[in-house]
């Protein structure tokens, strides 16, 4: 059975979308704001906006004091924890 | 583009509200609070039952006009909730819009709104009890029943208060399971007795336009509170989440029950009121006990505006606007615990005032309903217009951010303006003495603060920034990092 095309067509995207506004605040650090993040990456202000809520709201972002910057929080260290760290092990 | 140098000193490592139980309470628990706050079981069994005949025709209109309009409040709201957390609510928003003399004026309003809201439930408790057991026993109990009702609500919410926000939220959600479960039985009760309105019941044929709107802020007060929730920001689970979830969720909850009030009483004679599973009974244990959980619900709405109003001093206390000891916390249960107890003799002094002077408590309630009502209403609207401003300092207003405010203050000011207006024509200045009163004295602490604390005043609006146990260090030991 084929997935349905609204799967196959949005979802993947929208990941990729939000893996490279992670990686643009990581690559330009912490107070980066969601205009410079417009600029920076080839994505419309709606969807960078959209994207940078969810983040917020699901803690792998968080604002900086000013409200106006993000940051990396602390959910994304879950995601870059060394394999040592969790517990994996190569053998 | 250069690597931006960030000042590290700026992420402390405690919150502004240090002591409270920080993300302790869950996303279903929370939505619980709101949902009990705006006590949909008081709505859904009463006004609907007596739009239709406020309203005439079109009464499910003005239940979409209020119901709407209380979803973009929530959506205006929650620009702010997304982005920040703090324990002030709607007077922190708008701190953070507009400045401290209108943060001020809604943080008094919601304050005395707030504490009017719990005294209200309080009294309606008291009555719900003592019609509940006339309706279970068959004669009328003595008036002390109403209130040892009203002290014993007020020592248990004490209570629940000092054990803490885990508690408060989870007795909600317990009340609420057992009140809204009760509801829907009520409405398909009647409904299968009844029958289901028909296609006649949507019809505007003969409908008056001002009626609509008189019932349309008849039915925006029933969510009335639905905001209590941003003031657990700070101790909710996932916050920018779970708030404005919880704003959106009890508005509509609240009025898909109310509409479905509406509908069903629209099939109904009107007779049925209070006597639900049997109608024409004069003693009925079922019918009582029913009004005995309705009477556990306006006990958890007291509640959760207690919690509410604890919030709001806990954190002018903060600010240094009232004694540091309002900002204090219970250590082992992180209680605000003062700064609830502080509001106890406003909640005494007004029944015990109605008693001696031999007044009928179910006036009292009205009254104070609508006190409140208008009190929440000038904080409504104060914190729709402070969206725009907010978003723009911070650059990330859009064209739906402004239409979404300003028709929500269009709708809010049409609201506060028909209740006053209602008032009038009933020959009561109280609605217009209230809203006067509430800016004056919001107007009046900040002239004094100014003269006797100046540097508090750069304080208000306070709100949580982000924490080191919140963030990814610099030196957090990461195995990747992107090239």
């Amino acid at each position: 059975m084929s997935e349905p095309d609204g799967y196959l067509a949005r979802q993947p995207a929208a990941v990729d979308s939000a893996f490279a506004v992670l990686e643009a605040v990581a690559e330009h650090g912490p107070g980066i704001t969601g205009r410079q993040l417009v600029e920076r990456l080839s994505m419309s202000k709606a969807t960078v906006y959209r994207i940078l809520k969810h983040l917020v709201e699901q803690e792998y972002l968080v604002r900086t004091p000013d409200l106006k910057g993000f940051m990396l929080g602390r959910r994304v260290l879950a995601l870059a924890r060394s394999p040592e760290q969790s517990g994996c092990s190569a053998g | 583009m250069p690597r931006p140098t960030f000042d590290w000193s700026t992420v402390r490592e405690r919150s502004a509200f240090h002591g409270l139980d920080r993300r302790a309470v869950t996303g279903t628990d929370l939505i619980a609070h709101s949902i009990a706050v705006v006590c949909p079981s008081a709505s859904a069994l009463g006004v609907a039952f007596g739009l239709p005949f406020l309203v005439g025709p079109g009464a499910w209109l003005s239940v979409v006009i209020g119901v709407g309009i209380s979803l973009l409040l929530a959506a205006a709201f929650s620009e702010f909730a997304s982005r920040f957390t703090a324990s002030g609510s709607l007077y922190t928003y708008v701190a953070k819009g507009l400045g401290p003399a209108a943060a001020l004026v809604v943080g008094g309003a919601l304050v005395l709104g707030y504490l009017t809201l719990v005294v209200s439930c309080l009294v309606v408790a008291g009555r719900r009890t003592s019609t509940g057991v006339e309706t279970m026993t068959g004669s009328a109990p003595p008036t002390m029943l109403l209130w040892l009702v009203f002290a014993g609500g007020a020592l248990a919410c004490l209570a629940i208060l000092y054990a803490g926000v885990r508690w408060s939220t989870r007795v909600a959600l317990a009340t609420e399971s057992v009140v809204l479960t009760l509801l829907l039985v009520i409405l398909v009760t009647l409904s299968i007795r009844h029958g289901l309105p028909g296609l006649g019941a949507l019809s505007l044929e003969g409908a008056s336009w001002s009626r609509i709107l008189v019932g349309a802020a008849s039915v925006m007060t029933i969510t009335m509170g639905f905001e209590s929730a941003a003031t657990l920001a700070v101790e909710a689970e996932r916050p920018y989440l779970t708030v404005p979830r919880s704003m959106r969720v009890s508005v509509t909850l609240t009025g898909v029950l109310f509409l479905l009030g509406v509908l069903v009483s629209s099939a109904t004679d009107g007779t049925a009121h209070g006597h639900w599973f049997f109608p024409g009974q004069e003693q009925s244990v079922v019918d009582g006990l029913a009004r005995l959980v309705t009477a556990a619900a306006e006990l958890a709405c007291a509640l959760g505006a207690w919690v509410a109003v604890s919030r709001l001093l806990f954190c002018f206390a903060r600010e240094g606007l009232l004694p540091a000891a309002l900002g204090r916390t219970v250590r082992r249960t992180g209680s605000p615990f003062l700064a609830a107890l502080v509001c106890a003799p406003f909640v005494a002094v007004v029944p015990l005032a109605a008693w001696l002077r031999g007044g009928d408590p179910t006036r009292i309630s009205g009254d104070l309903l609508v006190s409140a009502t208008l009190m929440l209403f000038v904080g409504y609207a104060l914190a729709c217009v402070a969206v725009v401003p907010f978003l723009g300092r911070l650059g990330e207003l859009r064209g739906r951010d402004v239409i979404v405010a300003a028709t929500a203050v269009l709708g809010v000011v049409t609201m506060t303006v028909i209740e006053v207006r209602e008032d009038l024509l009933e020959g009561s200045v109280a609605s217009m003495v209230v809203l006067a009163g509430v800016v004056a004295a919001g107007l009046g602490w900040l002239v004094l603060l100014r003269r006797t604390s100046p540097g508090t005043v750069a304080r208000i609006g306070t709100h949580e920034g982000p924490l080191r146990a919140d963030v990814l260090l610099p030196e957090e030991p990461v195995a990747w990092r992107p090239r």
